[in-house]
């Protein structure tokens, strides 16, 4: 995170599509963010380094209903999850899908995530008659899934996260209250299943704070659980096996509602005072005091997605306003061209970063 | 601030209690709905939500609970009068599908002590998070019974793709103030956890199972 404790950050360009939503905002390379929006578009913006931002792309109608999901594979290729039942591999050097991943059941997708690792997609999907759960691709052979894990969740599946360094290591959290760990290379559900987590409420996101599994519920109570071994038989409580239970965070955290738990940073908003912040975090320690407020927000309406370029000192918001706003700190504000053009020698480097940021969606 | 008032929750639950009690009781005691309209919201766009609330009285009395632990555990629940099942008992099931789907529908709830509730997917599959009950933890420090009233006592509202939902308060028979401190900590509660708060309330009815609906907002 920015390590001056003191940054303030002002608004830059906005562009904005009112009244439809910004879901989803998502780097392909720093100068190259993805959008989704409302209207079933996907866009791409051209954001240079410094507090411009410009439409370079629009792909109308990526999906028949709805995109749920984005998650980037390289800097080209996009994986996006649809409600329609389809997720789709995109290349933007030829602006259209490559490839369709379908799925048997054909259920609604809400979720989608891609390892580097295993070159596989999960997408978490839909309760549809008794089954919600996980589908799971093979990116080198997409046209079935290798996976379909059906009966772990009795509700939509609204998240799911890869380890980031671990293979086949999967999370997936549903409306039911149940955050569950798979390893994605059995493929038998009875045994894939290594751990379920009962949150208690709807999950909102989950993922890894290295092995630990964190759980954000829609009414916004937070925790973090120790991973547990099914076949470990031991009788005793061990302590360090407790979970920590943060609870509500509105209060502690002095928002209305988390947008994302990114690498260093927790962003929350509170809509009724358009307020929109990011709160530092260092292992799993979060420091509300320390909070980055970026005035404005997007006036009272929720935003949806923040993605945050270390490198450029700069922050990237999309809200249901229908504006996609760039934030600058402000001691960059009047720099001149000298220190971008170093920044774009370093990009190759930079890029590495951005593509492991963990994204919920 | 709340849009409703104590005084306002109060009228409307003399009368239902009146009808249940006086007009047509029933041989049964009969639950009380919460029904919320809500407007201003697009269940396409904006995020669907999804809460849970502790109510200080338990809404369904008849819940049935299952506790799943060790000796210490089985004994603790004897002696609360609620059922309870060892590893003995859950590995006896041996991972039998139909016998875990009978055991799940036999009981609204489970709950399992810290240590077991580990080995629930391996002794018994997917099958309880599948019928949506996978235990709640429970630590040999926690009151059992207290536990037990929690999970009982918790509701859930959420909203799926239609504007708008139901959720079970209480009883017809509890008092009146009981049930309008119900009411009114869940309406609050599902109030905060609206975007735009009470700008997104479309109405409040409370209804029991047979008798007529009374609106309070």
């Amino acid at each position: 995170m920015f390590n001056s404790k003191s940054s303030k950050f002002a608004r830059g360009k906005s562009v904005g599509y009112s009244p439809e939503y910004v879901y989803s905002l998502d780097a392909l390379t720093p100068s190259r963010v993805l959008s989704s929006l409302s209207d079933k578009s996907l866009r791409i913006f051209d954001t240079g380094s410094g507090a411009n931002i410009t439409e370079i792309t629009k792909l109308s109608n990526a999906d028949q209903s709805n995109i749920s999901g984005v998650s980037i594979v390289d800097n080209n290729t996009a994986v996006t999850a649809g409600v329609s039942g389809v997720a789709k591999l995109w290349d933007f050097r030829q602006n259209k899908p490559i490839t369709e991943l379908s799925q048997s059941a054909n259920s609604p997708l809400l979720s989608i995530a891609f390892s580097k690792l295993t070159n596989a997609v999960a997408a978490g999907t839909e309760l549809v008659g008794q089954d919600a759960g996980v589908v799971i691709w093979d990116l080198r052979n997409a046209r079935k899934p290798i996976r379909e894990y059906i009966d772990s969740h009795n509700d939509d599946v609204t998240c799911v996260a890869f380890h980031p360094t671990t293979p086949h290591s999967l999370l997936s959290g549903a409306t039911d209250g149940l955050v569950t760990r798979y390893n994605t290379a059995i493929s038998d559900e009875d045994d894939a299943v290594l751990q379920v987590v009962n949150h208690g409420a709807s999950i909102h996101c989950t993922g890894f704070f290295g092995n630990d599994i964190y759980a954000l519920s829609h009414m916004e109570t937070f925790s973090i659980y120790k991973p547990t071994d099914k076949d470990d038989e031991e009788e005793e409580d061990k302590p360090e096996n407790k979970a920590t239970v943060v609870g509500d965070v509105r209060e502690q955290w002095g928002c209305e509602y988390v947008i994302d738990i990114g690498k260093g940073y927790v962003a929350v908003g509170t809509n009724s005072e358009a307020k929109l912040s990011l709160i530092p975090m260092k292992g799993q320690n979060v420091f509300p005091e320390n909070r980055i407020e970026l005035p404005g927000a997007h006036d009272e309406e929720v935003v949806r997605s923040v993605l945050v370029d270390e490198r450029n000192s700069r922050i990237f918001t999309g809200g249901e306003d229908g504006n996609v706003s760039v934030w600058v700190m402000e001691d960059h504000l009047g720099d001149g061209t000298g220190e971008w053009s170093q920044v774009s020698n370093d990009r190759q480097k930079h890029k590495k970063h951005k593509d492991k940021r963990f994204k919920p969606y | 601030m709340s849009k409703i008032t104590v005084a306002g929750v109060r009228g409307s639950v003399k009368e239902l209690l009146d009808y249940s009690e006086n007009t047509k009781k029933r041989n049964f005691l009969e639950t009380v709905e919460l029904q919320i309209g809500l407007k201003n919201y697009d269940t396409q766009r904006d995020k669907r939500f999804s809460g849970t609330v502790k109510l200080p009285q338990v809404p369904r009395p008849n819940m049935t609970i299952c506790v799943f632990g060790d000796a210490h555990d089985v004994d603790r629940a004897k002696h609360i009068g609620v059922d309870a099942m060892s590893v003995d008992d859950l590995k006896k099931l041996n991972k039998n599908k139909k016998l875990i789907k009978k055991l799940a529908k036999k009981y609204n709830a489970f709950i399992a002590s810290e240590v077991l509730i580990k080995q629930v997917p391996r002794l018994l599959g997917p099958q309880l998070s599948k019928a949506g009950k996978f235990p709640t933890p429970v630590s040999h420090a926690d009151d059992l019974y207290g536990k037990i009233t929690e999970v009982k006592s918790t509701i859930k509202f959420q909203l799926k793709k239609v504007l708008c939902l139901a959720v079970a308060v209480g009883n017809v028979g509890m008092d009146e103030d009981q049930l309008v401190t119900q009411i009114m900590i869940a309406s609050n509660f599902l109030v905060s956890l609206l975007k735009k708060h009470w700008q997104n309330v479309g109405s409040l009815v409370i209804k029991s199972s047979m008798g007529p609906s009374f609106r309070i907002y």
